[in-house]
């Protein structure tokens, strides 16, 4: 690296700026500081003469290191970079301040403290930029297949979003049959159409016009290009990395050639094997060879391998007129390579058999909601018509309980979100069917927050569904009249009831789908404590996980309703396609780097790293080491804060860097308070501070602000180095702790400022003198505040000398 | 050829240094045979005049153990800092201060009150504590200067080696005096100590790394092969200079971090604790430490960052 040679450039465009900085001061202070050979002053620098300035300079000054106090950094620093980089200069190289927003508006009526301010944040600027390092541009391959997993209607939908993109897409489903849950459910609200319509996908030339739907089993779904599914699969390991994934699949044997089969059920008739059919929640028995309904797809039989007698048995194999039995069939693992990889598993109800007061399992006519729509459906079970499963007569009188197993600390806190919409769509089909059926729906609260869902609640109470506002305690059973009681308190009429009935319907939890777990872990992905998968951000970016091209849709973040299924899946499509649409992955190094020759193998950081980018790497016999991999670090320096022996550092913040940044905003008060160090995340932090500049709010110019990416990188030796440094208070200021943008940097902090405070108390430094202040954005106000009574607070006590040499 | 001149001296040390120096066993036999111990006050009968004596840089190697404790300890740090070719600070005391650091959280005024006037078994009822000099009728007495706090060598002196520890292990002792024999040195300012930490050596199993509460040691039931950061105790492992093969964890006791800090590290004590509170997943982890200087600064206190206690 060559010896540094700075450019400084003054914008003087502030308003506030102008009127209340000393520039003449700024520039010979700058002049004088070792290794800048150029101090210009403008009105402006991030466009027009100014940039045109600053690329001259870089070109004929042979400048290779820029630093420019302009306002608004957070834009006007793209434009210089840009520029700088067209000249030459490697973009890295660039450090851009705000003496606007960042010190002449908060500090406007005490110009001199203002000055002397601006000229440590100039100091600690150039001190940075001295010690920067050129940094590259990464690119990674991408391939442009995509796997998705769960062939529900969000994995269908997203599937098909992205292989109409031209992507190849691999859909892996773990059951026989496409569909997933939303298929078992008969109709969906709030429109009553058919569980198994999609929309025609484009590639079917046969469907009427191009708005025409068909149900699955209809519509050419498999026979879109590109798309290849794989269903009686499961995922079994996931290796590699983003753009390219090694994924193990294991298909299982469905022993009947899905080229031969007729569906003529020849084989299925003479099948002896029974078993409790799982499709329909048990509620009838299907033969070893089956199919689940005669509108699925892959329209071909399956043997249940767990039920058939194979070889002590071959009706089937003798029967079938096209020999598509073969029951040697084995399992097949399958080795593909995608560059992303969609999670649309969906979810599935509660058991709610462990809520002993409700007998699920044990009195036969307690059914689930699934269980009464499977009945309703008339390719399901009873044809169509609402029984008893203890006597198979017609259930007369039905009771529908809420929140079974949801809402209830015993079990499952959350709300479903869509089990009352479920329980008014199955009584209001019930009671349409028949109308002297006796439907009363017992409730906590009725939500339908959905459009049109409301209306869709008060058309139940005007076919003369009853609603009971109570959670039933108990439900009983008679068994001389074989009737069963629903113990209710309703809450409305203030009266303990009894209802008698017939058939009772439980409105479970929805839970997430078996092996959620062991998929998390394989992919590496985390899960809410709900055990749903966790979404990167709720609000920026639903579809997406901390690992680089992994994304999730549908009911496998949280149960959903069919449209919102719908919705996150063509979300999810869009994401995964932008992602992999250029064939490679770009992002710049700033990255952390760990040295091999200091690395201890404690084995701290891999588990730090909210993106799974440190991994272990054998160095010599038995000697391991930590390894960052560039493509997935995203540079939050979490893992910084983390070791032990600093043989992390992230390539932008090094730990030198960030040292010498510290004693320049240290080495000039110019103001009669106490100094503070202000370490700031770069993202709520730091722009919490431009937020109260650009509101006009003042506080103390012995207040210093140095940016970190995250608090998450804060090492309690660098706070130690402030107060060594002449800080007489350091502030610490990050996201939420529940809102931080690299998940656990902030909460990280929070316990590392915690600790650092009762070191302090050891050191008899009052503990006081270390605060962690947790910010939003917007919360500008509360930064000048807090920066206000830190400073008030600190005056009170005696200066700290530090008598260490 | 003519044999190494090598000194050995202990400055406000327990003396565990010079034991070491015979551990190497029958190996001294054969550093014996290649130097002159021109001085060594726990062995040989010499006064610090012959010292004084001596041409400056007459000594080729000094191994110096022990913090600066006392203006005597001072005084001959830099007398065998100018007599000897290479001055190696030998032992946790002169390179990070060890236990008679932790003296850093008092002063002289608080360490004499408490060890000469308040401590229950003292009986001073005149209330005499130390002087640096004393007239009797015979003259004048004479002691060192206490000081406020304790030194390590390299901050006293300029020091040229480094092999920590308490005491140093005996593989790095013999590979010290087989490079200072061979002319095989490290450049100046080294450790002779490997750069890594006490986990890259450690037999034991690395598990999930999940600190949800703290326990002492007498809290868990050991299975012998499970890190003790995995059962929830303080192990200094992950902050602390390697060379000693992990030997405390290979017999079910702790790492309490004599090795001193890593290479790049300037405070063992805040780097332990910033790990730590990395892995910690709950907040309330915080409040079960117990004597957090003993415990993360236990031979660092005076080689950390502020290195002693703020004086009033």
């Amino acid at each position: 690296m060559d010896e540094p040679k700075v450019g400084v450039f003054l914008s003087e465009g502030g308003n506030q700026s102008s009127k209340v900085l000393d520039y003449d001061a700024l520039a010979s202070f700058a002049k004088n500081v070792a290794k800048v050979v150029l101090v210009e002053r403008a009105k402006e620098f991030w466009r027009g003469d100014g940039l045109k300035a600053i690329v001259n300079a870089v070109k004929t000054k042979k400048l290779n290191r820029v630093v420019v106090a302009e306002r608004l950094p957070k834009l006007s620093e793209v434009n210089i970079v840009k520029a700088v980089e067209k000249a030459g200069l490697n973009p890295f190289l660039v450090e851009v301040i705000d003496l606007e927003d960042h010190c002449a508006r908060p500090h406007r009526n005490k110009p001199a403290e203002a000055t002397a301010k601006a000229k440590a944040m100039l100091l600690a600027a150039i001190e940075r930029a001295k010690l920067l390092e050129p940094l590259e541009k990464l690119e990674f391959p991408a391939l442009k297949s995509i796997l998705v997993i769960g062939g529900g209607i969000a994995g269908m939908q997203t599937a098909e979003d992205l292989a109409e993109l031209g992507f190849e897409v691999q859909l892996v489903e773990k059951e026989p049959f496409l569909g997933g849950l939303a298929s078992r459910a008969g109709r969906f609200f709030p429109t009553d159409d058919c569980a198994i319509c999609i929309q025609a996908p484009s590639t079917d030339v046969k469907s009427i016009t191009h708005t025409s739907r068909k149900c699955v089993y209809r519509s050419g779904f498999t026979e879109i290009q590109n798309l290849n599914v794989l269903t009686n699969s499961k995922i079994t390991a996931v290796e590699g990395v983003p753009g390219n994934y090694r994924v193990t699949i294991e298909k299982k044997p469905r022993y009947v050639d899905e080229q031969k089969c007729i569906r003529c059920n020849l084989c299925a008739e003479v099948c002896p094997v029974e078993v409790p059919d799982d499709y329909n929640v048990k509620l009838k028995k299907r033969k070893a060879i089956y199919i689940n309904i005669p509108e699925v797809y892959p329209p071909v039989y399956v043997i249940d391998e767990k039920a058939c007698k194979f070889h002590e048995c071959e009706k089937c194999v003798k029967v079938c007129p096209t020999k598509a039995v073969e029951l040697d069939q084995k399992t097949e693992k399958k080795t593909l390579n995608v560059g992303a990889i969609v999670v649309a598993t969906g979810f599935e109800e509660y058991d709610p058999s462990v809520i002993k007061e409700y007998h699920y399992g044990e009195y036969p006519d307690v059914v689930t909601n699934l269980q009464l729509a499977r009945m309703i459906d008339c390719f399901g079970p009873t044809g169509g018509s609402i029984i008893r499963p203890s006597t198979r007569e017609p259930a007369k009188r039905i009771v529908f309980v809420q929140c079974v197993g949801s809402r209830d600390r015993r079990w499952n806190p959350w709300c479903s979100s869509i089990c009352c919409m479920i329980s008014l769509k199955n009584a209001m089909l019930v009671k349409s069917a028949d109308p002297e059926t006796d439907v009363t729906i017992c409730y906590i609260d009725i939500r339908t927050t959905g459009r049109e869902h409301e209306y869709y609640y008060e058309r139940a109470r005007d076919m003369g569904i009853k609603f009971v506002k109570g959670r039933p305690t108990e439900i009983a059973h008679d068994p001389e009249d074989n009737t069963l009681i629903v113990d209710v308190e309703d809450a409305v009429s203030r009266k303990f009831l009894e209802l008698e009935a017939d058939l009772v319907v439980l409105a479970t939890s929805m839970v997430p789908t078996q092996g959620t777990k062991e998929l998390a872990s394989m992919l590496g992905i985390e899960l809410e404590q709900d055990g749903f998968f966790k979404e990167y951000n709720a609000k920026l970016r639903p579809t997406e996980t901390k690992r680089k091209g992994i994304f999730l849709c549908g009911g496998a973040t949280f149960p959903k309703d069919a449209p919102t299924s719908s919705l996150h899946a063509h979300s999810a499509a869009l994401k995964a396609a932008k992602f992999l649409s250029t064939g490679k992955i770009v992002k710049d190094q700033k990255t952390a780097v760990i040295d091999d020759e200091y690395c201890g193998d404690c084995e701290f950081c891999p588990v730090t790293c909210p993106y799974g980018a440190i991994s272990l790497v054998q160095k010599g016999e038995d000697h391991f080491v930590a390894q960052v991999s560039e493509l997935q670090c995203e540079g939050c320096g979490i893992c910084v804060g983390t070791c032990p022996l600093n043989a992390i550092e992230l390539r932008h913040y090094r730990p030198s860097q960030m040292l010498a940044q510290m004693k320049a905003l240290m080495s000039v008060n110019g103001t009669s308070k106490p100094l503070i160090l202000a370490i700031c995340c770069s993202e709520c932090g730091h722009t919490a501070v431009d937020s109260s500049g650009m509101a006009m709010l003042e506080y103390p110019a012995n207040v210093r602000v140095m940016k970190v990416p995250c608090t998450g990188i804060l090492q309690i030796h660098q706070i130690l180095e402030a107060f060594k440094a002449g800080a007489q208070g350091v502030m610490v200021v990050g996201c939420k702790t529940d809102g931080c943008h690299y998940e656990v940097g902030s909460p990280k902090a929070k316990k590392k400022v915690e600790l650092a405070k009762m070191l302090l108390k050891e050191y008899g430094i009052e503990p006081e003198r270390l605060e962690m202040f947790n910010l939003v954005y917007i919360e500008g106000d509360k930064f000048a505040e807090v920066a206000q009574t830190m400073t008030e607070k600190l005056e009170k006590m005696s200066p700290l000398q530090l008598s260490s040499s | 050829m003519e044999k190494l001149k090598v000194a050995f001296y202990w400055a406000a040390s327990c003396g565990g240094c010079e034991i070491a120096v015979l551990d190497v066993n029958e190996k001294i036999l054969d550093i014996v045979a290649k130097v002159d111990i021109v001085f060594w006050p726990v062995a040989i009968d010499m006064k610090y005049k012959d010292v004084e004596a001596m041409a400056d840089k007459s000594i080729d190697v000094c191994f110096f153990n022990g913090a600066i404790r006392t203006a005597e300890n001072e005084r001959i740090a830099k007398l065998l800092r100018a007599k000897s070719k290479i001055l190696v600070a030998f032992g946790s005391c002169a390179n990070d201060g060890c236990v008679k650091g932790l003296a850093n959280l008092w002063d002289r005024k608080t360490i004499f009150e408490r060890a000469y006037l308040e401590t229950p078994s003292t009986r001073n009822p005149d209330k005499v504590t130390p002087q640096t000099s004393l007239k009797v009728k015979e003259g004048e007495l004479e002691l060192p200067e206490f000081y406020d706090t304790v030194k390590t060598l390299a901050q006293t002196v300029d020091v040229d080696y480094f092999l920590s520890g308490c005491p140093p292990p005996i593989p790095n002792i013999v590979q010290a005096f087989e490079a200072v024999l061979s002319g095989k040195l490290p450049p100046k300012g080294s450790s002779l100590l490997p750069n890594k930490s006490i986990c890259d050596e450690c037999p034991r199993e690395k598990m999930d790394r999940k600190l949800s509460q703290i326990r002492r040691i007498y809290e868990i039931e050991d299975d012998f092969k499970t890190c003790f950061w995995d059962q929830g105790v303080i192990c200094m492992g992950p902050a602390t200079r390697s060379g000693c093969g992990a030997q405390c964890p290979k017999v079910n006791i702790p790492c309490t971090g004599c090795g001193g800090p890593g290479p790049r590290v300037a405070d063992q004590g805040a780097a332990i604790v910033s790990a730590m509170a990395s892995i910690a997943t709950d907040p309330a982890v915080i409040e079960q430490v117990v004597d957090p200087v003993g415990t993360f600064y236990k031979y660092s206190l005076a080689n950390s960052i502020l290195k002693r206690k703020v004086m009033k």
